[in-house]
């Protein structure tokens, strides 16, 4: 037996073996990393047909992983939020808490926090308080900051805050979610969210909808459902959500990973 | 032969690679969730799976089964000693009858008459659909049944007679069972002499369940007692209990997906919140489910609940009663609890067909005495609507015997107090259809009467005696 010539036949067919079975690995996590573009451009007929315009470039294409995260709260406890924030040797008269020129208002679930006598910046104000904005999303004016809680670079939509200074005072308001302590974020596995293909055609039977409406935005983010961020938790779930925004500026909250609609703003009223 | 060298290294690669890529396409797949513990189910140690340790025939066994001869009565409770030789007896006569059998219509008064000699009762305590008669063996000619009759005393028959009165029309139907009547009545007796603590009558012998006492009498009485109804005029006494919530209500992941799967809530999708009370909530598809450190246990549907029976199938009563218990006893090894006894305190008719929501209300029992201690009194409330679950309540908790003896009196004083607690008209009329004594807390037994029409009352409470 000619073993050199055998030994070449062996090499060149499992060379194509291998090149075959890279090539399914490779060209099917490709092809599902990301929306057909045809899919996307049928959605948008289907949506039109509806009343409902969409531009296909709206339509976020990647397949994302995400999973529920988990966040422990500090809310829950006024004294460690109001330590947190103003520092050690605050008073507390009700929901006010005083701290020098520092003065911080804890409602429900929004707080309202201000400094009469900042020499920093916005941002280094809210660096101080625990905010650091180089890790959120933010939007900055001249003198305002707009800044959204983000967890590995997408926002959970209902924890934001804005910030203004006039003069030495700033002022800063808005829903935060505090970790308790360190390693108080859990990212549980991330699975695969729905297509948002299939959300924006289970979004045509939406009673809320508007009857002729544009679809300006759709975004991937966390949401907490609006029905928890009335009362403070020792524990926030928070859930990949599509944010699917309107030219008239409502929008419509659905969870990415059952599908389900959790809640929807127009007009500026929450509706469920 | 350096080429050569380089040929075998090329060639062994190629070898591994091919491996590798087979091995990551095969296995790379995700064929269970990340939840799934393969290991726990490997061993067969698995909470995932759903209790069905009790059979059909194990729960729908009757309350308690009264013996009564020569002037003696001995009652049995569902739970104590000896009841499962007892029910043995009961299934060997029920076990002759079937749908080929013959029934008779028969009046009241006979088969009262046959409850004062010698007989066995057997009391399911609440009232079933008559298919119940199936899952026990038996047939039940029959809308409603809450009680049968075993006579021993046809002597002109020679044989036991079985009377079932049907709850829905009071009307009485009776067949003679094919086997010796002697073997049945010297057990009886047998029974009766060992253990007989004297005789307990029932409200009809004593008149109680009907308005005028005597005939041609006229003192009247405007609250009744259901004739099948024992007058047991002893004090009744039972030991204190203590009540111990679950450990720990954070669920281990396994577990908790056993849990949540049970209630049709997708564990990979539910989103978890803990209030300032310490509450874990979990949120999933609408549905939600509150576990409370106290052991409370609270389950809301969204827009549709998972299935417990299909109401228009023949096996609805089985299914729903199979499941329900099923769920209260999967809460518990999910709590790593034992259950206690159960008995579902609800009448339980009518579930072919209806697509009404119904309310459905389980009972703890220790030492057959239940346990009624919480917000509405029963440990566990569902509510189904269209064979769907709609709500669940549910008290997890073990309940362990303490060193106080409680007394609740007896059931004349439970009677004479209910006088004056019924704000009942000149001539109105309430009938009693049931009364018990429980416990309304760890350390008071209660009397408690069920009213038609009326609903459950509480009588007198006893503090404890240590």
């Amino acid at each position: 037996m000619n073993w050199p010539r055998v030994k070449t036949i062996l090499i060149f067919m499992f060379l194509v073996v291998d090149i075959m079975l890279l090539a399914s690995i490779i060209v099917p996590s490709v092809g599902l990393s990301r929306i057909p573009q045809e899919t996307i451009e049928k959605t948008c007929e289907v949506l039109a047909q509806r009343g409902i315009e969409i531009p296909p470039e709206v339509i976020p294409a990647r397949r994302e992983n995400m999973g529920i995260v988990e966040l422990y709260n500090i809310w829950p406890e006024s004294s460690a939020i109001a330590g947190k924030l103003l520092g050690d040797g605050f008073l507390a008269d009700g929901p006010v808490y005083k701290n020098g020129t520092k003065t911080l208002f804890l409602g429900e679930s929004e707080f309202n926090y201000e400094n009469t006598s900042a020499k920093k910046t916005i941002a280094h104000e809210l660096i101080e308080i625990g905010i650091d904005v180089r890790e959120n999303l933010y939007e900055e004016g001249e003198f305002s900051l707009r800044t959204w809680q983000t967890i590995k670079g997408k926002k959970i939509f209902e924890s934001e805050i804005y910030a203004s200074k006039a003069d030495s005072t700033i002022n800063i308001s808005g829903y935060w979610i505090f970790p308790d302590r360190e390693n108080g974020v859990i990212i549980n596995t991330p699975d695969t969210l729905l297509d948002v293909t299939g959300v924006l055609i289970d979004f045509i039977n939406n009673p809320l909808r508007e009857d002729k409406v544009k679809i300006t935005s759709v975004e991937i983010g966390y949401s907490a459902g609006m029905v928890y961020r009335d009362t403070a938790h020792k524990l926030v779930s928070v859930s990949p959500t599509y944010k699917i925004s309107t030219s008239t500026g409502s929008y419509y909250m659905y969870d990415a990973l059952s599908g389900n609609f959790l809640y929807a703003c127009k007009n500026g009223k929450i509706i469920y | 032969m350096k080429k050569e060298i380089a040929k075998n290294c090329i060639l062994t690669l190629l070898i591994f690679i091919c491996v590798f890529l087979f091995y990551k396409i095969w296995f790379s797949e995700k064929l269970w969730s990340s939840d799934y513990n393969f290991f726990a189910a490997l061993w067969g140690n698995s909470p995932a799976v759903t209790d069905t340790s009790s059979s059909i025939e194990d729960i729908l066994q009757p309350k308690q089964i009264i013996f009564s001869g020569s002037g003696k009565r001995f009652i049995s409770a569902k739970g104590e000693a000896g009841f499962e030789n007892y029910y043995d007896k009961v299934k060997s006569v029920l076990g002759k009858i079937s749908d080929k059998t013959k029934f008779s219509e028969s009046a009241e008064e006979e088969m009262l008459s046959a409850v004062k000699s010698s007989s066995i009762i057997v009391d399911f305590g609440t009232v079933f659909g008559g298919e119940i008669g199936t899952y026990l063996g038996t047939y039940f000619p029959c809308e409603r049944v809450k009680d049968v009759v075993i006579s021993l005393n046809s002597s002109a028959v020679g044989k036991p007679v079985v009377y079932i009165r049907d709850q829905a029309d009071s009307k009485v139907y009776k067949t003679a069972v094919d086997m010796p009547l002697d073997t049945l009545s010297s057990t009886v007796s047998k029974l009766l002499a060992e253990n007989s603590g004297g005789n307990i009558p029932f409200a009809f012998e004593l008149g109680f369940n009907k308005s005028d006492i005597s005939e041609g009498s006229e003192i009247t009485q405007n609250i009744l007692l259901s004739s099948s109804i024992l007058i047991d005029l002893t004090d009744v006494s039972a030991p204190g209990i203590s009540l111990t919530p679950p450990t720990d209500i954070d669920l281990s992941a396994s577990k908790l997906n056993t849990l949540l799967r049970q209630f049709g809530i997708n564990k990979s999708t539910a989103r978890k919140y803990i209030e300032t009370n310490d509450d874990i909530i979990y949120i999933g598809g609408g549905s939600t489910l509150r576990i409370s450190p106290s052991g409370t246990l609270e389950y809301t549907a969204g827009t549709e609940g998972p299935a417990i029976y299909d109401p228009s199938s023949k096996t609805a009563l089985s299914s729903a009663v199979g499941n329900i218990f099923s769920y209260v006893r999967t809460v518990f090894r999910c709590f790593d609890l034992q259950s206690p006894a159960l008995q579902i305190s609800s009448d339980l008719v009518n579930l072919l067909g209806n697509t009404e929501e119904i309310t459905i209300n389980i009972d703890y029992y220790l030492n057959s005495v239940p346990v009624m201690v919480w917000e509405n009194g029963h440990a566990i409330t569902l509510t189904i609507k269209n064979g769907r679950l709609v709500s669940y309540k549910q008290q997890v908790c073990t309940i362990t015997a303490t060193d106080l003896v409680l007394t609740a009196g007896n059931m004349l004083q439970a009677v004479d107090s209910l006088y004056t607690s019924l704000p009942l008209e000149e001539n109105e009329v309430a009938i009693v259809t049931d009364i018990f004594v429980a416990y309304s807390n760890e350390k008071t037994i209660s009397w408690h009467a069920k009213i038609d029409g009326i609903g459950e009352l509480i009588l007198i409470n006893k503090e404890a005696t240590p």
